[in-house]
């Protein structure tokens, strides 16, 4: 049988999860869950794919209630006043799938409203809950993967999973942007960098920790011949705002390549290894 | 509310009976005792079907401990019995009647009724994996947790849940 929970707000240590109803399918398994991409955070998820954790059960951010066996007679009914705490939302279903939904005010909706079915019906002052089409994750417990699309949407239902999402700390920003080869300009400072180029710094420092010096200066060459643009100040690079930063940053992933035929020179905007995709 | 009243309108029955209360005058004394245990009877069979309506919810097998509790009514209604039994007149009795009532309507646990046993409902206490105890009320004759599995079960009030199903293959040793 299939129940429709909820998640509540609330402080204490009671139980926070209440059932809303049985019995109604609310989610249907997406046709496109296969070939999924492991998280990378720095990756663009084409628009039928999704991310996938493996063995999700084992981490720290995953939830009691998807460890054990589920019974919907341990959960209290949800009271009506508990309508506006609702944190999230999850469908379990077919004794395996769970289907979770953030619950954000603008989910909650309340409207009059015309019923328009066999009957009219006007109702003044209900609330409702909008139920996606796409359900923000999904974990299938035989296969214990958990699978979404942004890891943004589900970072209040799974506390702790924004540890997958690296972001540079203004510290680390500050410590990438001293590095001997990068020469700050026009006043550009760790300051003005936008979100987006954080994370490809926490990434970049990764992958600078694993290259030696050889490798470093291969790197160096590279990047000046792809931005030829990007000037230099006795040999470091002159960043003067976000945009060079980022083509440093791509060229530290080394995402430019040059096609085979036709010699044209591209960036590749988001990248996955090729053995990862196919296993 | 209707369930309360169930559970609690023996109370009066056993006080009518003590009264000698007559309604039909021709007839012997048991024929009026007779209608009035009816009623409840009745009514608690009424309840049973009404149960329908209620929120569905299900026991898919995670069960860890099962507790017969057929018997368990039998002190909490004994007490009833000699209340009923004490009460000298009309006005005392309902008085002790709404006390008893209030009190049974939020305890919200002793929803399980006597008359229940009657239309071949058994009590259970079923404890989950997760160390959560309910109130079961089922037709089924449960002897092992494995045996607790309900797909249809409704939910009279967040500590007891009701079965409808019928009890083909074991109604024989209840």
């Amino acid at each position: 049988m299939n129940h429709l929970m909820a998640k509540i707000r609330k402080r204490g240590n009671d139980n926070k999860y209440r059932k809303i109803t049985s019995d109604d399918n609310f989610y249907k398994l997406p046709e496109d869950l296969d070939n999924p991409i492991e998280y990378l955070p720095d990756h663009n998820l084409d628009e039928d794919s999704w991310f996938v954790i493996s063995e999700f059960s084992k981490k720290p951010y995953c939830l009691d209630i998807l460890k054990n066996n589920f019974e919907s007679v341990e959960y209290l009914q949800l009271e009506k006043l508990e309508i506006d705490k609702i944190d999230f939302i999850f469908s379990y279903q077919d004794k395996n799938e769970y289907y979770f939904q953030r619950v954000l005010s603008s989910h909650i909706v309340s409207k009059k409203l015309l019923y328009i079915g066999d009957a009219f019906e006007f109702k003044e002052n209900t609330k409702f809950i909008v139920i996606n089409d796409i359900p923000d994750a999904i974990y299938l417990k035989d296969q214990d993967k958990l699978y979404f699309k942004k890891l943004t949407s589900i970072t209040s239902i799974f506390k702790g999973i924004e540890e997958l999402y690296k972001e540079a700390t203004e510290e680390e920003t500050r410590e990438f942007l001293e590095q001997s080869f990068i020469c700050l300009d026009q006043g550009f400072s760790s300051e003005k960098v936008k979100k987006s180029n954080r994370k490809r710094i926490a990434l970049a420092m990764d992958t600078m920790k694993n290259f030696n010096s050889d490798e470093k200066k291969k790197i160096f060459d590279y990047i000046k011949d792809y931005c030829p643009n990007l000037e230099r100040k006795k040999g470091a690079f002159v960043v003067k705002s976000d945009e060079d930063l980022k083509s440093i940053l791509y060229g530290i992933d080394q995402r430019y390549y040059t096609t085979p035929v036709k010699n044209e020179k591209r960036i590749a905007n988001s990248i996955i290894p090729i053995n990862e995709s196919f296993k | 509310m209707f369930l309360t009243l169930n559970a609690t309108s023996l109370l009066i029955v056993i006080f009518l009976i003590k009264q000698h209360c007559i309604i039909i005058n021709k007839a012997p004394n048991w024929v009026s005792y007779l209608i009035f245990i009816s009623f409840p009877v009745l009514m608690t069979g009424s309840s049973l079907l009404c149960t329908r309506f209620l929120s569905t919810d299900s026991i898919e097998g995670n069960v860890k401990d099962l507790e017969h509790a057929n018997n368990a009514y039998l002190p909490s209604y004994l007490g009833y019995f000699f209340v009923a039994l004490s009460v000298p007149d009309v006005e005392t009795l309902v008085f002790v009647f709404l006390i008893l009532f209030v009190f049974t309507y939020f305890s919200q646990t002793i929803y399980f009724n006597p008359l229940f046993l009657l239309w071949k409902r058994h009590f259970y206490y079923v404890t989950t994996e997760n160390n959560i105890k309910i109130f079961l009320i089922t037709r089924k004759v449960l002897r092992k947790p494995s045996d607790v599995h309900f797909e249809n079960l409704k939910r009279i009030n967040n500590y007891t849940f009701i079965d409808n199903g019928g009890a083909k293959s074991e109604s024989s040793d209840g």
